[in-house]
C-alpha cells in the first residue's frame, strides 16, 4: 500500500466500491467498511486531529498519514454489523455513523465530499431541494411534483433523466450543450461539493434540471479516471471544515 | 396560517399550541396519529405549492408562513406498526413523513426547526466543533474502540463520564474502577468519554433572540434520570450573565435553529461549558417547574414571523 492511502469508505456489498479500489490498487487505494470500526485502535479527540488514529488495511494511521478520502456510505446501516448483536445493532450503526460525522469533518486530507449531519457523503437533498436550490441560482428546473395519495401504495416514479452531467472538481463530464456544463458546476458550488452528478430532462441547451445526487457513474472510465485524478491531487488545499451549504 | 405538525399530545406540541390559540393564531394542526389518512400533493420550482390533507383538515401550502414541526418517526405509530413493516400502511406513512419534511426544508415559511439543522444533534463531537468556535469550553473529550487509550484518558484525567456519540438518548454515567475491567468490550463500537466538568448545571432555552435559563441542581450524574438513580432534582429560573447569553443566542443562530435547548455547566473556576445543542427540546418540564413562557415565547416568534 503507498504510504499515504487512497481511502473509500464504502458499504461492505459495494460492488463499484470494490471494482474502484481494484482500479486504484497502484495509487493505493484501500477499502474501509463499517466492520473496521469494530477494531481496536480508533482515536479521535474533537479539534485535536493530530492526535486521531484510524485502523485502515491492517494498519494503524495518523490523520497525517491519509492521502484522501472518497465516501460512498451515506450512513452505517445495522445491517453491516453482522458481527454485533442483533438487539444492539440498530444503537451500533448509529454510534458509527455519528463517529464518522466527526471523524471526516476534521480529517485534514481531501475528503470528498465532505459530510452533512444528514449524510456523510455530502447533502443528500431530495429532488424538490436541489430544484430549490437550482432556481435560487437562475437554473432552468422541471417542477418536481410530489404526491401521497390513499389510494396509491407507493409515490409515482419521479420524471426520467435524459441526460447526466457528472461534476468532479472543476470538470463536467457528459455529452451535454456547454450551459447544462455551466449550470452543472454552479450548482455544485452552491452545494458545496466536488463530486455531483447533475441530472437534466434534455441534452441541448433547452434541457431542464431535474434533480441532482451524490452517487456519480463510477463504472464510466471517464469518471474512475477523473475521480483518481482529483483525490491524487496533493497541490489542491483539502475543504475546510465549514457551516455552510448543506451542513448545519 | 401556522402549520403545527406533531402529535398534539405531545407534551411541547400541546403547549405550542395552546399558546396559538391563546394568541386566536390562524392555526393548522397535522395530526400524525391520522398519518393513515393524510394526502399530501407538493410542487417545487421557483415556487412551493400543494395541498395537505389530514383528516376532515385541507391547507393550502403556499399559504403556510410558518410552522412548527416536531414529528415522531411514523412507523413507529400503532396503527403503522400493527399494519407491518413493509405493507401498505408503513409505505405510506413513510412516504407521508418524507413529503413533509421536504416541504419543512423547502418552504419559504418560517419553520421552528428545519430538519436539516436539527441533524448536527446526531453526533455530538461533530457539533461540539461549533459549541468550540462560538466561544464555550467543551470538557476535554476522547472517542475510541481502543482500551488502553480509554484506560490512559481515565488515568489523567480520574473523573470521567462516558456517553451516547450519536443523538440516541443515554445517561450519562460516570466511569467508575469497577468499569475498567469492561473496557475492552470499547473495541465493538466507537464509544466517548469526557472529562467530568464540576460545577453548577444550567439549562437554557433560545427562542429567537430571548433566552430563559434556568440552573438545575441535582447529585445525580444526569438529573434526567435523577428519581431512577434515586436522587432529588431541583430547578430554578434565573438569568445568564449578559456575555453568556449572547453566547447562546450566537450558537442557536449559527446552527440555524430558531429553538434551541443548551445544556450548560458553569466550572467552578467560573468558566461556562456546553454539552450540547438540543434542537427539538422537551422545554415543558422546565417550564413547568420554573414559570418561564417559553411555549408563548415560541407562538409569538411563530406569529411574528407568519
Amino acid at each position: 500500500m503507498a504510504n499515504r492511502p487512497l481511502v473509500i469508505l464504502a458499504g461492505t456489498w459495494d460492488e463499484r466500491a470494490r471494482a474502484l479500489a481494484e482500479r486504484w490498487s497502484g495509487a493505493g487505494a484501500v477499502l474501509l467498511s463499517p466492520p473496521d470500526l469494530s477494531l481496536q485502535g480508533w482515536r479521535l479527540q474533537p479539534r485535536n486531529p493530530g492526535a486521531f488514529r484510524a485502523v485502515i488495511g491492517a494498519r494503524w494511521l495518523r490523520a497525517s498519514e491519509i492521502g484522501s478520502v472518497l465516501v460512498r456510505l451515506p450512513y452505517v446501516s445495522a445491517d453491516e454489523l453482522p458481527h454485533i448483536a442483533p438487539s444492539d445493532r440498530a444503537y451500533v450503526a448509529e454510534e458509527m455513523t455519528a463517529f464518522l460525522l466527526a471523524w471526516l469533518t476534521e480529517l485534514p486530507c481531501l475528503v470528498v465530499n465532505r459530510p452533512t449531519p444528514s449524510c456523510l457523503a455530502g447533502p443528500a437533498l431530495r429532488d424538490e431541494q436541489w430544484v430549490r436550490l437550482a432556481s435560487s441560482r437562475g437554473i432552468p428546473c422541471r417542477p418536481v411534483l410530489r404526491r401521497v395519495r390513499l389510494d396509491e401504495s407507493r409515490e409515482a416514479p419521479r420524471t426520467s433523466v435524459r441526460t447526466t452531467v457528472t461534476v468532479v472538481g472543476k470538470r463536467q463530464l457528459g455529452e451535454a450543450h456547454p450551459s447544462l456544463t455551466k449550470h452543472a458546476a454552479c450548482l455544485a458550488t452552491a452545494a458545496g461539493v466536488d463530486v455531483l452528478a447533475v441530472h437534466f430532462d434534455g441534452a441541448d441547451g433547452d434541457g431542464r434540471l431535474v434533480g441532482a445526487d451524490l452517487w456519480p457513474d463510477v463504472d464510466h472510465n471517464d469518471v474512475a479516471d477523473n475521480l483518481l485524478e482529483l483525490l491524487s491531487d496533493d497541490s489542491r488545499p483539502a475543504s475546510a471544515r465549514d457551516l455552510r451549504a448543506g451542513q448545519a | 396560517m401556522i402549520l403545527v405538525w406533531g402529535i398534539p399530545d405531545d407534551g411541547p406540541t400541546a403547549a405550542v399550541i395552546d399558546a396559538l390559540a391563546a394568541r386566536a393564531a390562524p392555526l393548522v394542526v397535522a395530526d400524525q396519529r391520522n398519518v393513515l389518512d393524510t394526502e399530501v400533493e407538493l410542487a417545487v420550482d421557483g415556487t412551493v405549492e400543494g395541498t395537505l390533507r389530514c383528516g376532515d383538515t385541507t391547507v393550502d401550502l403556499a399559504a403556510v408562513t410558518a410552522a412548527y414541526v416536531r414529528p415522531y418517526d411514523a412507523r413507529r405509530l400503532p396503527t403503522v406498526e400493527r399494519a407491518g413493516a413493509q405493507s401498505a400502511a408503513w409505505f405510506h406513512a413513510v412516504s407521508v413523513d418524507d413529503v413533509l419534511i421536504s416541504f419543512s426544508e423547502v418552504t419559504p415559511a418560517f419553520v421552528v426547526n428545519r430538519p436539516s439543522a436539527m441533524a448536527s444533534n446526531g453526533s455530538k463531537p461533530f457539533q461540539s466543533l461549533w459549541i468550540g468556535d462560538l466561544g464555550f469550553e467543551v470538557p476535554e473529550t476522547l472517542v475510541t474502540t481502543d482500551p488502553a487509550a480509554a484506560r490512559d484518558f481515565w488515568e489523567r484525567h480520574r473523573d470521567v463520564v462516558y456517553k451516547s456519540v450519536s443523538g440516541a438518548r443515554s445517561i450519562v454515567s460516570r466511569l467508575r474502577p469497577e468499569h475498567l475491567a469492561r473496557l475492552e468490550h470499547v473495541t465493538w463500537c466507537p464509544t466517548q468519554f469526557q472529562e467530568y466538568v464540576r460545577g453548577r448545571e444550567y439549562r437554557v432555552h433560545v427562542v429567537g433572540r430571548e433566552v430563559f435559563a434556568c440552573e438545575i441542581e441535582s447529585d445525580a450524574d444526569d438529573y434526567r434520570y435523577a428519581q431512577q438513580q434515586g436522587a432529588e432534582v431541583a430547578i430554578r429560573a434565573t438569568e445568564l450573565p449578559s456575555e453568556c447569553a449572547d453566547r447562546c443566542r450566537k450558537l442557536a443562530e449559527t446552527l440555524g435553529l430558531a429553538l434551541a435547548g443548551l445544556d450548560l455547566r458553569q466550572s467552578d473556576d467560573g468558566r461556562w461549558y456546553c454539552f450540547e445543542v438540543n434542537p427539538s427540546p422537551g422545554f415543558t418540564y422546565y417550564e413547568t417547574a420554573t414559570g418561564q413562557p417559553i411555549a408563548a415565547a415560541i407562538a409569538g416568534l411563530l406569529t411574528e414571523e407568519a
